[in-house]
């Protein structure tokens, strides 16, 4: 039976390049020791290469085929990873790509460069057969995977040193394969317990074929806090060794009064191997009946231990007198389910004494494991996968529910006032208080389900700054930090191209060349920190580079030169900086392939500002350069102040209001005898009346010099208009979606009282009122000479 | 200024074509006139409600409507065809239609002064429109039927609400210049 697989082709094709993605990324934070890394790039070229299999991608596979050898090499065989070799497999991802893309139909790939490519890794998978013999004879001491002891005895005071030793377990754990046993004879009774200081001690056993040093190394910083002695044994004397002891035990019921518990002799019993105890209560008498001070329970311990019958036996000692023991020796380990019987069959009060104390006990052993797991599960985050499609039609929904809510929340508030309703009324309004607030929460849900880590941008920028950095001969180091920030995913998309002329921009401009930054007394290597973190309503992503900064003389000259600036314009040094924002601008001495072509920081300004942000830069000679572009969390909800205009309601991003003002008449002043200018704060902007140039009914009766001064693309403008009314948060609705995109309009939103209002697009309206200008000074020019 | 009005003539008629021979159109009335469109484009009717005017349109583009979420633009039609205006009452009604936009297929609202009847009209009586010159442009008009002694006016849906300043197309910086 066939099995039609074109269904799975998309799926396929989305986890191929994810893992493309997983792959070219681990490449690039790849070192030696990093077995794991190079595991989970292991998996993710094995995965593509099973799946192009299936999928009959043959070229695919063939290619990622060679890739997985080497990859395996370097996993197991101990190849050597070169920043050469980490270079080819990068190309190699990149050649993978290209074969996926043209498979889908795209453009061919450059059959050329992956020939050439696949030489590479040919001669490189050569070579490696070639040492393989010679590493075997030569290494195979070192090789060979030996059974290392450790004994680490901490002092008491390690904790506070700051030192963790789960961290150096998982250290350890990427050595080889650990067992450690955690040996817990110095804890004091918990009366004594200083929850600062550190009474374990661990006897691990790892199997691994690093050398010594590489062991010590892990342990390098808490030498002088610890007894540590590691040693090679022969072989763990394990499972052949080890026996099974059983003890039946049942105790006198006056065992108590001599002072003894069984509890101590159990945590003896943990200590030597493998512990199980099953308890049996049978003779437990009725609860009326109950002594509390006798003891009725007795125990079947089963043991799995290399230590021998007699120490064993010892740990009975002081409850001879008062006990039948029975002890029973088997040679062989346990069949693996004896366990699982035993935690069943655990009722009443054994549970409740012993769990806590395993637990305890085990814990410190055990987070050897999960550190291990987090770092697994950093790379591969549980989540499915959900057409956007979906999400958008859940948050429109969710949208409208706002809406409804709004608008039952009206009713309520004048069915409050309304004296005939009376007590209901009340209920009513309560009930609405918490719809209010649930939908808010749903609504902010929502929102997250469309909310991504910002890493999905920040992952291009390690494998671009590599690219870019070798390209121009740079030393540059890139730092991440708050990748976790999460926003919106048509903001984030959006956001991509931006990011990486800005980050091009301070790799190509900002930072300088090695010999130029030790000349300057800075180190060689120039630092690039991408920063992104939650500001209010928005994301702030920031570009830091510690290179020369802006050269604030050279932008001036080439601003006058370009007329963009009068030699009369006192400027500060801020505002001339803003100005490699304004189109066409550019300070590069050659135009590189890179950056330097004069298209560039407009097109950022222009991009950030139409997702209804904002970017500007900061600079010092010497220093550095930072550019700080701030980003709304979502493109679906913005907070507006609602005005009216010709008794109509508006609304203005609240996001480019700089302030509202009542102006006197004095500071507008007019040109051509029409009002058009404010003068603000030593400067003059333009004022546009917001009724004129919407063509809507002026009502002379309302004079009121109400501005709104509002801000963008670095240029203020003053909107007049007739009221303020409240500020809100609105969902913003397209208007195309069934008319069509309005000047000056960015959208429409519906409000409490489900009548639309519409959304004032800054940008557009100055665009317009530039129109109008124009139109204008035509009609007057035209008067004027005839 | 206007679009592609052949695309639309083309799957208009192709409509027609792929009938078997009926089709029931929903009638309507303006100023004593009675107009039809095809029932399968009418969405849903809703009474007059006040709408949110949009700045510097056309007087017969009255404003924009909030349809269970979806902004959608409302038109007066007695405005369009250029008859007297009337204050709305509560029989004016807004017939809610689907309109094919080339791309993509738009919710639009069309304010009428009642609604009529429906009818299931045999595609053989409808006639062509006569070149007549009148405020609704010929191009409009699919065709005329007569029905118990009156004259009914088919409307093409889509030829109507993609014309003008309601056409997809239509730029805002076109807008801009022409004012």
């Amino acid at each position: 039976m066939s099995v039609d697989l074109s269904q799975f082709v998309a799926a396929f094709l989305e986890e191929s390049y994810e893992g493309l993605d997983i792959m070219e990324s681990s490449l690039l934070e790849l070192d030696s020791t990093d077995i794991e890394t190079i595991n989970s790039i292991f998996r993710a070229a094995h995965s593509i290469k099973g799946g192009a299999g299936t999928f009959g991608l043959d070229e695919v596979a063939n290619f990622t085929h060679i890739v997985e050898t080497i990859l395996d090499a370097l996993r197991s065989d101990g190849m050597e990873i070169t920043p050469d070799l980490v270079n080819l497999l990068l190309e190699s991802v990149d050649c993978i790509r290209a074969l996926f893309a043209s498979s889908q139909g795209g453009e061919p790939a450059d059959q050329a460069v992956i020939d050439d490519v696949h030489q590479r890794l040919l001669a490189v998978m050569g070579q490696e057969a070639g040492n393989e013999t010679q590493n075997t004879t030569t290494n195979a001491k070192d090789s060979a995977e030996k059974l290392w002891e450790i004994q680490f005895i901490p002092n008491a005071n390690m904790l506070v040193q700051g030192h963790r030793p789960e961290a150096m377990f998982s250290a350890l754990s990427d050595l080889g394969v650990i067992e450690a046993k955690l040996l817990t004879s110095k804890v004091p009774p918990i009366n004594e317990l200083e929850p600062e200081s550190c009474y374990l001690s661990w006897a691990l056993h790892l199997r691994s074929s690093h050398n010594q040093d590489e062991i010590e190394e892990i342990f390098e910083w808490v030498v002088d806090d610890c007894d540590l002695s590691i040693r090679p044994v022969s072989e763990l004397p394990r499972s052949s060794e080890s026996k099974r002891i059983s003890v039946e035990f049942k105790p006198d019921p006056e065992l108590l009064h001599t002072g003894n518990d069984p509890y101590f002799i159990f945590d003896a019993l943990k200590q030597l191997g493998q512990f199980n105890s099953i308890l049996n209560a049978t003779k437990l008498p009725k609860l009326e009946a109950l002594d509390p001070e006798k003891l009725f329970l007795s125990w079947t311990l089963e043991l799995e231990t290399q230590a021998p019958e007699s120490e064993v036996r010892e740990l009975f000692d002081w409850v001879e007198t008062s006990a039948e023991l029975n002890f029973t020796v088997t040679g062989d380990a346990p069949a693996g389910d004896a366990k699982v019987t035993e935690s069943a069959q655990q009722p009443s009060p054994e549970t409740a004494a012993a769990k806590p104390a395993t637990a305890a006990v085990a814990r410190p052993a055990k987070s050897a494991a999960p550190v291990a797991k987090t770092k697994a599960a950093s790379t591969e985050t549980s989540s499915i996968r959900v057409e956007t499609n979906k999400i958008d039609a859940l948050i429109n929904r969710v949208g409208e529910l706002v809406i409804t809510q709004a608008m039952l929340g009206q009713v309520g508030a004048e069915l409050a006032d309304d004296e005939r309703v009376g007590p209901l009324a009340e209920r009513l309004q309560e009930g609405l208080t918490q719809l209010e607030r649930n939908t808010r929460d749903l609504q902010q849900d929502v929102m997250r389900v469309r909310m991504l880590p910002i890493s999905f941008v920040f992952n291009r920028f390690p494998r671009l700054v590599h690219d870019v950095s070798s390209k121009l001969g740079k030393k540059v180091e890139l730092k991440l930090s708050g990748e976790q920030t999460e926003i919106d995913k048509t903001v984030m998309e959006k956001l991509g191209d931006p990011m990486v002329h800005l980050v091009r921009n301070s790799l190509d401009h900002g930072l300088e060349a090695p010999d130029e930054r030790r000349a300057a007394g800075k180190s060689e290597t120039g630092t690039l920190l991408l920063k992104a973190f939650h500001q209010g309503g928005n994301v702030i992503i920031e570009i830091i580079d510690d290179g020369r900064g802006l050269n604030t003389e050279k932008i001036r000259s080439k601003a006058l030169a370009s007329g963009l600036i009068t030699e009369e314009q006192n400027l500060a040094d801020e505002d001339i900086h803003d100005l490699i924002f304004q189109p066409g601008f550019s300070t590069a001495d050659q135009v590189s392939d890179l950056s330097g072509r004069g298209v560039g920081m407009d097109v950022v300004r222009r991009n950030i500002e139409s997702l209804g942000g904002n970017v500007s830069v900061k600079s010092k000679a010497g220093v550095g350069a930072t550019i700080t572009v701030a980003l709304p969390l979502t493109l679906a909800i913005m907070d507006g102040q609602l005005v009216r205009l010709g008794g109509d309601t508006y609304i203005i991003p609240l996001v480019s209001i700089v302030e509202t003002i009542q102006a006197s008449e004095k500071t507008m002043s007019s040109i051509g005898g029409e009002r058009r200018l404010l003068h603000y704060r030593d400067e003059y902007i333009a004022l546009i009346d917001l009724k004129t140039l919407f063509n809507l009914p002026v009502d002379h009766s309302v004079q009121s010099n109400l501005l709104a001064i509002v801000e963008h693309g670095g240029s203020k403008l003053a909107l007049k208009v007739e009221e303020l009314l409240g500020q809100q948060q609105v969902v913003i609705k397209s208007l195309e979606v069934n008319f069509k995109r309005v000047e000056g309009l960015s959208g429409a939103t519906i409000l409490g009282d489900g009548s639309v209002a519409l959304i004032l697009d800054i940008a557009g309206i100055d665009k317009r009122s530039h129109n109008q200008q124009l139109v204008a000074d035509e009609i007057f020019s035209s008067l004027s000479t005839h | 200024m206007n679009s592609e009005p052949q695309t639309v003539e083309t799957s208009s008629s192709n409509h027609g074509l792929a009938n078997s021979g009926q089709r029931q159109y929903l009638s309507f009335l303006l100023d004593d006139e009675e107009y039809g469109v095809d029932i399968l484009r009418v969405q849903e009717l809703r009474g007059w409600t006040p709408v949110t005017r949009v700045p510097d349109m056309p007087s017969y583009l009255r404003g924009v409507l909030n349809l269970r979420g979806a902004i959608i633009p409302v038109v007066d039609l007695r405005c369009k065809f250029g008859l007297k205006e009337v204050a709305y009452g509560p029989t004016t009604v807004v017939i809610v239609v689907k309109v094919d936009s080339g791309k993509s297929e738009r919710v639009m609202g069309i304010i009428v002064d009642a609604v009529a009847e429906t009818y299931t009209l045999d595609l053989e009586t409808i006639q062509p429109a006569p070149k007549v010159g009148s405020a609704i442009n010929a191009r409009f008009i699919t065709g005329l039927v007569a029905q118990s002694e009156r004259m009914i006016v088919l409307l093409d849906i889509d030829e109507l609400m993609n014309s003008d300043e309601l056409a997809v197309d239509f730029h805002g910086e076109e807008t801009a210049e022409t004012h």
